[in-house]
């Protein structure tokens, strides 16, 4: 019998699963609630960066029309024509890592990382005024999003309906008669389980794509995100029903088979993640931040006593600038902090690349577990993954000292604040791959997933259509 | 008519031996009791190292706030001091909130500041259960266990055709039900007797520790006792050991897996919170913060404004530092305005908790959480009590510094003013005591009200389901 036939054939009995319909029915409702949440959550963040990106703006223009007529100084604060003035406050960049459209499909690291921040010389980029305002309790929940329904969620679904898939037909008794039948059981099992995983897919493609259209993300992002989705949660799913495959092989009887693949869930989704980034954090231990704020202080502290020093020797090989007695306290202040930064940085350093390393071994971890791999690929698609972030904290770190080197720079050269000085201000440039580019960084995790799922769900099909398994399965 | 109490333990007597003789609860039961004691002792080592971390960090901190050397008082207060969060009395057993939200708050002239430093910030995410932690266990898998362990327990009777022999044979339906109640109990007390012990024997080695041991041991006790009756209620009106399995995993998976964040979704929108940058700029709008122009002339005020109090004509006949007064008037205006700021926010956060314990209703893990995260000293309210301890610490030491600026100079050109280590000594080491039993106890009653609310429903709904026992469905 051909697969068209047993399609056909699988259909009615389909429509008449109230099981599946009830899993479709919960599965559609879940992915409604994460569209309705992921639209909020990212509305929210576009409202911000645009609010921010008006501030700047604004703030900018002034500076532009007073610096045109000759700086504003109706005070020491508003004497724009001093570098180390608009430097403090008005002279700010917002520092944004913008909310991709596709973010609504898995938060990922957004609440719990800061994802706007304020350069300036007169507070920190990592000030606290900048973590995320979120209500602990609720970051301990999480977000119910897409990458949480189909990694956690899906499986349990799965489970549900494929616990007894064969061994069910055997305590009904119908297995030998199925058997007895023309198409071979593998083949049919394929298309029982196949139709049942179309239609869980299909509910998570149908509503995913509703909520990147309603996302407004580009055209080729929409149609690369729905492409991702589908294959990821089809190839994610049959990983899933491959594992109760090789549960039915064990010949159990349905109820032991949902012990264990609930047993097996619990193991793969709940405990061995937490269980595998502990060892991760074991095996690349990081220095404590606490000691980090301890050395911070000494640094700062050697840095202003140092003062004099330093800036004696700034004179000894800059002399022509020694004359300007007036700039003596603000190139002290400079050098002062220019050196506290520059020795803090190197410090910081140390936790990105204990980070960097932390994260290349478990994303090497995730390729041997199939929903931490499932994770990855989705948060990497939706662009809200911890390495993008740390990247955005990087290039934040680099634009504080930028930003802080160039005002300061002007201050020990003894030039004053100009239009065309404050055009030069550094700012971050900030642009994301789009979805389609994105793939790249996807597609070797999507590629061990359909190995993954190949091995488990050909395996499992090629184990039960043994004749001598079959036999001994009907006994 | 009364059960009859030696036919109970009789029918709990051979359950269990049934339940333990089963090699798949075997199995998972000693999983499960296994990582209750992996989870209390990794969390154990944890707090040990935290509170290493904490007590020398914070040691350190104050000898470099006292060892700055001589300095202006107000230079002093911006140096500052870190305030370093202790981890929970029970932060081993649950990390609640510390392991999300961050533990160090800067101390620092002007500004309060938030908490900073979550081990988030270097955990590259992996999984959507981030932690596991003995709470966490007793949160997810416990329930997981009892769903496994009692669901089929009367509904294979009932599939295999036992129950209508035992009932013939004299048993009454409620001597079944309490029976096949206490053997789940007592398998589930087994299972997680060896990490109890250890909290008993963390709370014995510390007396103020006992108090929030009962209360964490309350909780739970609660919480997996109500999974067990209404494991038992889907095992009475089940058919068959596996259509009430899969109503037991899904009641599971609603009310321990979806519904917290459902909750939490609703939650959010119930009580809508500033973002960040809104909360920043409603407390920038209130406060002088970096308005540095507007300072200067409100320092300029100041200084005509004392001027005039003291009759004199050029500042530089002040008796005192105005300049020290007028950094005073900045800390006492702003700090209004940002206590209102914040106690607005903790408000907030308090209001969106209660909105999530009332969430339990529907999903009993939310009250579970949120006395297991009071018992811990990890929730919201200890935390801002935290907070507000670290405030007041600031007051008094940025207070310290501007009036002794005010009050020691006779200098008013600027900040010429000094202080040394006889100034910075007064500023006493920051400590922090967690709130008492008796405080912990009223904050958790809500939650365990919840809890009992559902065991007193889950009984009554057994209790009458248990009347209507079935042999065949």
């Amino acid at each position: 019998m051909t697969f068209g036939r047993l399609i056909a054939a699988e259909v009615p009995r389909l429509k008449r699963d109230r099981a599946l319909m009830l899993a479709a029915a919960v599965l559609a409702c879940a992915c409604a609630l994460a569209t309705l949440v992921g639209l909020q959550r990212l509305s929210d963040d576009v409202k911000t960066a645009a609010r921010l990106a008006a501030d700047e703006s604004a703030r900018y223009a002034l500076l532009d029309q007073a610096l045109a007529r000759g700086g504003f100084k109706a005070g020491a604060y508003d004497d724009w024509s001093n570098p180390q003035m608009v430097a403090l406050t008005t002279g700010a960049r917002a520092a944004v890592l913008p909310a991709p459209p596709l973010s609504v499909l898995a938060a990922g690291q957004r609440p719990l990382l800061p994802t706007t921040m304020s350069v300036s010389t007169w507070r920190k980029p990592f000030d606290s005024r900048y973590q995320p305002l979120e209500n602990g309790w609720h970051l301990a929940i999480g977000t119910l999003d897409f990458a949480f329904i189909i990694v956690t969620l899906l499986p349990l679904f799965i489970v549900a309906l494929g616990f007894d898939v064969l061994s069910g037909e055997r305590e009904s008794g119908t297995l030998a008669l199925l058997n007895a039948q023309r198409p071979p059981l593998g083949r049919l099992v394929f298309v029982r389980i196949g139709l049942r995983l179309a239609v869980l897919v299909g509910v998570i493609g149908t509503l995913a794509s509703v909520a990147v259209t309603l996302a407004d993300a580009p055209a080729a992002d929409v149609v690369t995100a729905i492409g991702v989705i589908v294959v990821i949660t089809a190839l994610y799913g049959a990983c899933w029903f491959g594992l109760l495959l090789l549960i039915q092989r064990l010949h159990r009887t349905s109820l032991t088979n949902a012990f264990l693949a609930l047993g097996l869930w619990l193991v793969v989704v709940v405990v061995l993640p937490p269980l595998l980034q502990a060892a991760a954090e074991r095996a690349e231990p990081l220095p404590s931040r606490i000691d980090l704020l301890v050395a911070a202080r000494d640094i700062e502290e050697r840095a202003t006593d140092g003062a004099d020093g330093a800036l004696e020797s700034f004179y000894g090989e800059h002399p022509q600038l020694a004359q300007d007695a007036a700039l003596v306290a603000q190139r002290k202040y400079a050098l002062s902090h220019l050196d506290t930064m520059r020795a803090v940085d190197d410090r910081e350093r140390v936790f990105d690349d204990v980070f960097s390393a932390r994260s290349r071994r478990i994303t090497r971890t995730a390729y041997l577990l199939p929903p931490a791999l499932a994770q990855e690929i989705l948060q990497r698609l939706a662009g809200t993954d911890a390495a993008r972030h740390h990247e955005f904290l990087r290039r934040v770190r680099q634009l504080n000292r930028d930003y802080a080197e160039y005002f300061y720079g002007l201050v020990l050269a003894g030039q004053p604040m100009t239009r065309e000085a404050l055009r030069q201000v550094p700012r971050l440039a900030w642009n994301d791959d789009t979805a389609p580019a994105r793939l790249t960084a996807v597609w070797p995790g999507a590629a061990t997933l359909l190995v993954l799922a190949s091995v488990l769900l050909g395996v499992g099909l090629w184990r039960i259509g043994r004749v001598r398994w079959i036999e001994k399965a009907s006994a | 008519m009364m059960p009859r109490r030696s036919v109970i333990v009789s029918v709990a007597r051979a359950e269990m031996v049934a339940q333990v003789r089963d090699g798949r609860i075997r199995v998972i039961g000693l999983l499960l009791m296994a990582a209750c004691l992996v989870a209390v002792a990794v969390g154990m080592q944890r707090q040990q190292q935290r509170q290493h971390d904490v007590g020398g960090g914070q040691a350190a901190m104050h000898e470099q706030f006292v060892s700055q050397g001589r300095k202006n008082p107000h230079s002093g207060a911006h140096f500052g001091i870190y305030a370093l969060r202790p981890e929970g009395p029970l932060g081993f057993a649950e990390p609640g909130l510390d392991d999300v939200t961050g533990t160090v708050i800067r101390v620092e002239a002007h500004q309060p500041n938030r908490y900073r430093d979550a081990p988030q910030l270097d955990r590259p995410g992996l999984s959507p259960f981030p932690s596991l932690s003995l709470a966490d266990l007793l949160a997810i898998v416990g329930p997981l266990f009892i769903v496994f362990l009692v669901t089929p327990s009367i509904a294979a009777e009932r599939e295999q055709g036992t129950l209508a022999l035992l009932l013939s044979q004299g048993l009454r339906p409620s001597e079944l039900v309490v029976g096949k109640a206490l053997a789940g109990s007592a398998l589930i007390l087994l299972t997680v007797l060896p990490a109890a012990t250890i909290l008993a024997g963390a709370a014995r080695s510390e007396t103020a520790l006992g108090g929030r041991v009962m209360i964490f041991a309350a909780a739970s006790g609660l919480y997996l006792m109500t999974f067990v009756l209404l494991s038992l209620i889907v095992s009475v009106r089940a058919a068959t050991a596996r259509g009430a399995l899969t109503a037991g995993l899904a009641i599971w998976a609603a009310t321990v897996v979806v519904g917290p964040k459902i909750g939490r979704t609703v939650a959010e929108r119930l009580v809508r919170m500033p973002t960040t940058t809104e909360f920043n700029e409603q407390v920038d709008a209130v406060t002088w913060g970096d308005k540095l122009t507007e300072w200067e002339l409100r320092e300029n005020r100041k200084v005509e404004e004392t001027m005039r109090q003291y009759g004199v004509s050029r500042k530089e006949e002040l008796p005192l530092n105005v300049y020290g007064l007028s950094l005073q008037m900045q800390e006492d205006e702003d700090g209004a305005a940002t206590d209102a700021a914040f106690t607005r926010l903790f408000a907030g956060f308090a209001r969106q908790d209660r909105a999530l314990e009332w969430m339990s209703v529907f999903a009993p893990v939310l009250a579970f959480r949120a006395v297991t995260m009071a018992s811990a000293g990890t929730d919201s309210w200890q935390r801002a009590d935290f907070w507000w301890t670290v405030e007041r610490y600031r007051r008094d030491l940025t207070r310290m510094a501007n009036m002794h600026m005010a009050q020691q100079s006779n200098s008013v050109e600027g900040y010429d003013a000094m202080a040394g280590e006889e100034l910075w000594r007064r500023v006493p080491p920051f400590r922090y005591d967690f709130p008492d039993t008796g405080a912990v106890w009223r904050h958790a009653a809500p939650g365990l009200t919840f809890l009992g609310a559902w065991l007193l429903a889950t009984l009554a709904v057994l209790t009458s389901a248990s009347r209507t026992l079935r042999i065949v469905r």
